[in-house]
């Protein structure tokens, strides 16, 4: 099979194992939703069907080409970065600059592909500060104009730059001894951080009842919170043979993982809140926008990046 | 003939504008079912401010309607010259009519004439009952033609739409065209009643417009 996907026989290996996990569990969640539907059973299979998402467009934007999955990376932010840019309701005398702000999200993924690090760096901090800066100048509005700069500037820091890391794990050099290491890295971020999730979700449902933040969002819980941690090292633990790492590292990656997903999750929330509205779009139908999908990524890939490249790279 | 008319629109709508609104600038089509089992109707959309509305409603439509639906449009920008005209009939199939508030007065008539011609020919049209395009996104006040068409052709349901924020997209006045999500919501068939006045009438089209848009942000 490796001959024809981009995968390796290990990776396809551990894909497969997940792959029958979800299948029992879509079953067995289908037959508990069908036998007593409530609350928390749609929960669960909404919950499975947003995994099989994951399981397909990870499998078709990794499986095929590395410029498939950086071209993959950057329509996620593209789209999450149109999410709140929509949502933020800007007047239409700033139109020009947000033109400008979409234009960083090519530049910043091919900055990735080429693994120009120190630009790919400056970029959108630095370079965001300035152009943008300059267009709204150019554009002569003083009205709203703290707003325009911060907020869009904030919004490619949080959809572009911090995604774009997942881009340039694909660029870094291959770590001798293995076949493709990005991938082991992409996978175990994702799979780490999305069933931090469910951790999170299952300690909170089964023990918790103190709310982590009741204003922001009243699903989640202290234990919960903890639970997903302990949950996440659990799974770090055993994933570590499939990654380049020692067990101990691998286990803090998962720690650290776990605590900065809990609070992209949360960040997101808050600007959810903050704008009154359900979900950011309705791009994937029934799971609301990209964004709510890739809430807790924001931050976690930026972390186990630069864990990744201190303790390997450096 | 129309086949390659077909064609020509097919090409336009779904192959190349439809992915293009759902993918680049996030158009969110609502209500797509609803129209399959409908064989004619006045689409009638209440507020008008941008071009990519009636890419949007007719990209949303079943490509089995696509020649048979006709959006209207001014014949004073649509049609100014001869090749402007005759490209907007074929790539968008527009029904083009005068507008008579811009001073073409006498011609008033010559326009509704022409929307039922097109209704008796079995055609189904797209209307902004404003008249043109506004940049603020209100439902702005209707002129009276589109009652006085259908009040003549009423077994025709018309099916009441909004259309959200696409001002941001393509305003009035702005050549350039930027992603932002918006939506197209069609309602289901209404008729008009023959028993009341066209105002009343107007004011019921409009209110049906204001529900579903209601309904859009009530749903947050």
């Amino acid at each position: 099979m490796s001959e024809y996907v981009l995968f390796s026989n290990d990776h396809l290996w551990y894909l497969a194992i997940f792959l029958f996990v979800l299948v029992i569990a879509t079953i067995a969640f289908q037959i508990y939703h069908k036998v007593a539907p409530s609350a928390t059973s749609l929960n669960l299979v909404e919950r499975t069907n947003s995994w099989w998402v994951i399981f397909v467009f990870y499998f078709i934007g990794m499986g095929i080409h590395h410029v498939v999955s950086i071209f993959m990376f950057m329509f996620i932010s593209f789209i999450a970065h149109r999410e709140l840019v929509s949502n933020l309701n800007f007047s239409l005398s700033s139109r020009r600059v947000i033109f400008w702000s979409y234009l960083f999200i090519p530049v910043q993924y091919y900055l990735a592909y080429k693994a120009e690090l120190v630009a790919f760096l400056v970029l959108i901090p630095v370079g965001g500060l300035l152009l943008i800066s300059v267009r709204t100048i150019l554009n002569d509005v003083p009205e709203n104009s703290i707003r325009v700069f911060g907020q869009l500037h904030w919004s490619l820091l949080l959809t572009t730059f911090t995604i774009s890391h997942l881009a340039y794990f694909i660029s870094l050099p291959n770590i001798s001894g293995t076949i493709r290491s990005y991938q082991e890295f992409i996978f175990f971020l994702i799979f780490v951080s999305q069933s931090n999730d469910i951790f999170q979700y299952v300690f909170g449902k089964i023990f918790g009842n103190k709310k982590l933040s009741k204003n922001i969002s009243p699903g989640k819980t202290i234990v919960g919170a903890i639970g997903g941690v302990v949950g996440s090292m659990t799974l770090g633990y055993f994933l570590s043979p499939l990654m380049p790492l020692t067990v101990e590292q691998t286990v803090i990656a998962a720690i650290i993982i776990s605590i900065t997903g809990i609070f992209g999750d949360l960040n997101i929330s808050t600007v959810k809140r903050d704008l009154s509205i359900k979900d950011m779009s309705n791009f994937i139908p029934g799971h609301g926008g990209v964004l709510d999908r890739i809430d807790s990524l924001t931050f976690s890939t930026v972390a186990f990046f630069y864990l990744i490249y201190f303790w390997i790279y450096k | 003939m129309k086949l390659f008319h077909w064609l020509i629109l097919f090409i336009c709508y779904k192959i190349v504008l439809y992915p293009f609104l759902k993918l680049i600038i996030g158009c969110e089509f609502n209500s797509k079912q609803r129209i399959k089992a409908l064989k004619q109707f006045v689409i009638i959309a209440g507020n008008h401010s941008s071009h990519a509305d009636t890419g949007a409603i007719m990209a949303n439509l079943p490509a089995k309607f696509l020649t048979n639906v006709m959006p209207v449009a001014a014949k004073d920008y649509f049609g100014s010259t001869t090749v402007k005209a005759f490209l907007s009939k074929l790539f968008i199939n527009v029904l083009l009519i005068e507008r008579h508030h811009l001073g073409a007065e006498g011609n008033k008539n010559i326009g509704i004439q022409l929307m039922i011609n097109a209704l008796d020919e079995g055609k189904s049209l797209v209307i902004f009952p404003e008249g043109t395009r506004s940049n603020s996104g209100d439902i702005r006040e209707f002129k009276s033609g589109i009652v006085r068409v259908l009040l003549e052709r009423s077994h025709i349901p018309y099916l009441p739409t909004y259309v959200s924020s696409s001002a941001k997209v393509l305003p009035k006045g702005d050549p350039l065209v930027l992603p932002h999500n918006f939506s197209v919501t069609i309602g289901g068939e209404r008729y008009v009643d023959k028993n009341i006045s066209v105002d009343e009438n107007m004011s019921c089209i409009k209110s049906e417009i204001e529900k579903i848009r209601d309904s859009l942000s009530s749903a947050y």
